[in-house]
């Protein structure tokens, strides 16, 4: 890769983001993300399986573009609810509360509320650099992958997912492998062979992946929520564009937490089950440890809100480097990206650089696009996203359905989807009680037919030899990985029965 | 290496982590079992089947208002004036939305049994 083609590509991915259709979807993106980000209880999932099924009525480039700019776009919104209400707008900026609110209290929430953006758009802006630098390389190194390697990273990002994330690992596992099974559905791709169909013929192409995910993050969420989430009080007039200048003090304490954020971030985005929201709880985590005088924390320390935000952002960015080098979702969020390419029929994969450079380059050139909007309609529109955060939930959650009705409705023309969704809807709900985990059971649906293909076609080159995954370096590395984290998964599930038998009376 | 491999291997390891999560339960006492709340789960599903049948067989419009005065029932919060509002409110920016700007092919009223 030479510098003049590097900058060719960034060229032509300029062009592609600025080009009018793609302009306005990337601005519409951002614009529902925030919004959607600013109500609290709903998150960035709702939002992007919402939008799933418009993406069916547009081209691939506006698609992603879109869907990426409701994502960051929503970590940008977030921080709005966390720091006005003590309620995160999304699981990202939970953290946020912390700080966010107690300077709210103090009066100082328009200070709270440009500084994170700031800190936002400066975590973004070297997640997207990091992302322009490194990508080529990763993917002048992945185009010598071959199935084995494919398979063996994709059971990474999957043990990944189910073992480092929130909730019991082996309920997160045991979600993946539903996931799987749900994807198997279906005619097999091979032999057309149809498999777990019942012979009801809707069943032939599979489970459409927006029911998936509407029903169990739409539905299930809105079931949940409707008497969980309470309305909360906002006192608009304190915010005037007077109360968001900040102080030199603010600006002094501001910097560093903002570097040591976006390190942070910028690293956790990229890993494969790791992400904002645990880059958002230890850049907290580190502000803290580190502060000269702890004791300010919990009472509105502005080093709690940078650290955090930026981390946020800059994870939000880097997240998309393993799916738009490798195809490979490091979380749900990028399951849905890929699932969105695959019904434009586009194979997500190393080949998505230099087959189709406008739409790897496009997108990536949107992002600067994306964020520097969000920057921009974020400080002048803040009396609408004050007005916005006190939306309450009662009159919110019928929108929220009659737009998941529509857009499964849209896709197919078909009631019976809408059907399938309030199947799933339940099965969330269920899932929720027993405290069984969604994101890893659609990373398992989305990634299962790919990884069916790469196993098979890794055991037709090895002829049946299943060490072909421990034999290659990469792969080996991987599965080593794999089988680390499943022993750690393990050892989190003993070791609070072993400590208790050795301390406590036995139950 | 047939259409059934797959499946196969998926099945066995998810039966295997089944057994790992059912057999140390067998041996502890938990909490309770989480009671659903059971109004919201069946409004809201119920919601979601009024409208399936209803944009079926009337339209659009008359799928949004049903779906709308069901969805309340949820928690009775709004009102009937409320609700109106919300149904006309949810009805028009569906047509912009989705008539309008996206251009979808969606009746706005049928009729089934002419």
């Amino acid at each position: 890769m030479n510098t003049i083609n590097f900058f060719d590509n960034l060229a032509l991915g300029l062009s592609v983001a600025l080009a009018p259709t793609n302009l306005y979807y990337c601005a519409l993106g951002v614009l529902v993300g925030k919004f959607i980000g600013v109500l609290p209880g709903i998150g960035a999932l709702v939002a992007l399986s919402l939008l799933l099924p418009i993406t069916f009525h547009l081209d691939h480039i506006p698609a992603i573009v879109m869907l990426a700019g409701v994502y960051y776009g929503s970590t940008y919104g977030g921080s709005v609810a966390s720091i006005l209400l003590n309620m995160p707008g999304t699981p990202s900026t939970a953290i946020t509360c912390l700080e966010g609110y107690p300077m709210s209290r103090q009066g100082r929430s328009g200070v709270a509320l440009l500084m994170t953006t700031v800190a936002s758009f400066f975590g973004a802006s070297v997640g997207i650099i990091i992302m322009t630098l490194f990508s080529p390389f990763i993917v002048a190194a992945a185009l010598q992958f071959g199935p084995a390697e494919y398979f063996s990273m994709m059971v990474l990002g999957l043990v990944a997912a189910s073992t480092v994330a929130t909730g019991a690992p082996a309920k997160g596992i045991a979600m993946v492998l539903v996931g799987l099974l749900l994807g198997i559905i279906g005619s097999d791709i091979e032999t057309g062979l149809p498999r777990f169909t019942f012979g009801i013929p809707e069943l032939f192409d599979g489970v459409p992946l927006v029911a998936v995910a509407m029903g169990l993050f739409g539905v299930a969420e809105v079931i949940h929520s409707i008497r969980a989430i309470k309305p909360g009080h906002v006192d608009r007039k304190s915010i005037t564009f007077r109360s968001m200048v900040p102080t030199r003090d603010d600006l002094r304490r501001s910097v560093f937490p903002m570097v040591r954020g976006t390190a942070l971030g910028s690293f956790f985005g990229a890993l494969p089950g790791t992400g904002g929201v645990l880059a958002s709880f230890m850049a907290y985590a580190i502000e803290k440890n580190i502060a000269k005088d702890p004791s300010r924390f919990g009472n509105g320390a502005i080093e709690g809100i940078m650290g955090p935000e930026s981390a946020n952002n800059a994870a939000d960015q880097t997240a998309f480097i393993p799916t738009m080098t490798l195809g490979i979702p490091g979380n749900v969020v990028m399951a849905l990206m890929i699932g969105a390419l695959t019904i434009h029929g586009i194979v997500p994969g190393p080949q998505m650089m230099t087959k189709q450079p406008e739409l790897f380059w496009g997108v990536l050139m949107s992002f600067w696009v994306g964020n520097l909007l969000l920057l921009f309609l974020s400080i002048p529109l803040i009396g609408i996203w004050v007005r916005i955060v006190a939306i309450p939930y009662h009159v919110l959650y019928p929108a929220i359905l009659l737009f998941v009705c529509i857009g499964v409705y849209s896709v197919n023309n078909s009631h019976v989807d809408v059907i399938i969704v309030m199947a799933f809807g339940a099965m969330g709900y269920l899932m929720r009680l027993l405290e069984l985990q969604p994101a890893p059971l659609i990373l398992g649906y989305v990634l299962g037919p790919l990884m069916e293909e790469n196993f098979r076609r890794a055991m037709l080159i090895s002829r049946g030899d299943f060490l072909v995954f421990f034999d290659r370096p990469i792969s080996g590395v991987c599965m080593a990985i794999n089988i680390a984290l499943l022993l750690y998964a393990v050892w989190i599930g003993v070791r609070p029965r072993l400590t208790r038998q050795t301390t406590d009376n036995p139950v | 290496m047939g259409a059934g491999m797959f499946p196969l291997l998926v099945g066995a390891l998810l039966a295997g982590v089944g057994l790992v999560i059912l057999t140390p339960a067998l041996f502890r006492v938990g909490p309770p079992l989480p009671k659903p709340d059971y109004w919201p789960l069946f409004i809201v599903l119920l919601a979601l089947v009024v409208f399936a049948l209803a944009i079926n067989w009337f339209g659009l419009i008359p799928a949004i208002v049903l779906l709308t005065f069901t969805s309340a029932l949820a928690d009775n919060k709004l009102g009937v004036v409320g609700t109106i509002v919300l149904a006309v409110a949810l009805a028009a920016v569906a047509m912009l939305i989705f008539r309008g700007a996206l251009g979808l092919p969606l009746d706005p009223f049928k009729w089934p049994f002419s």
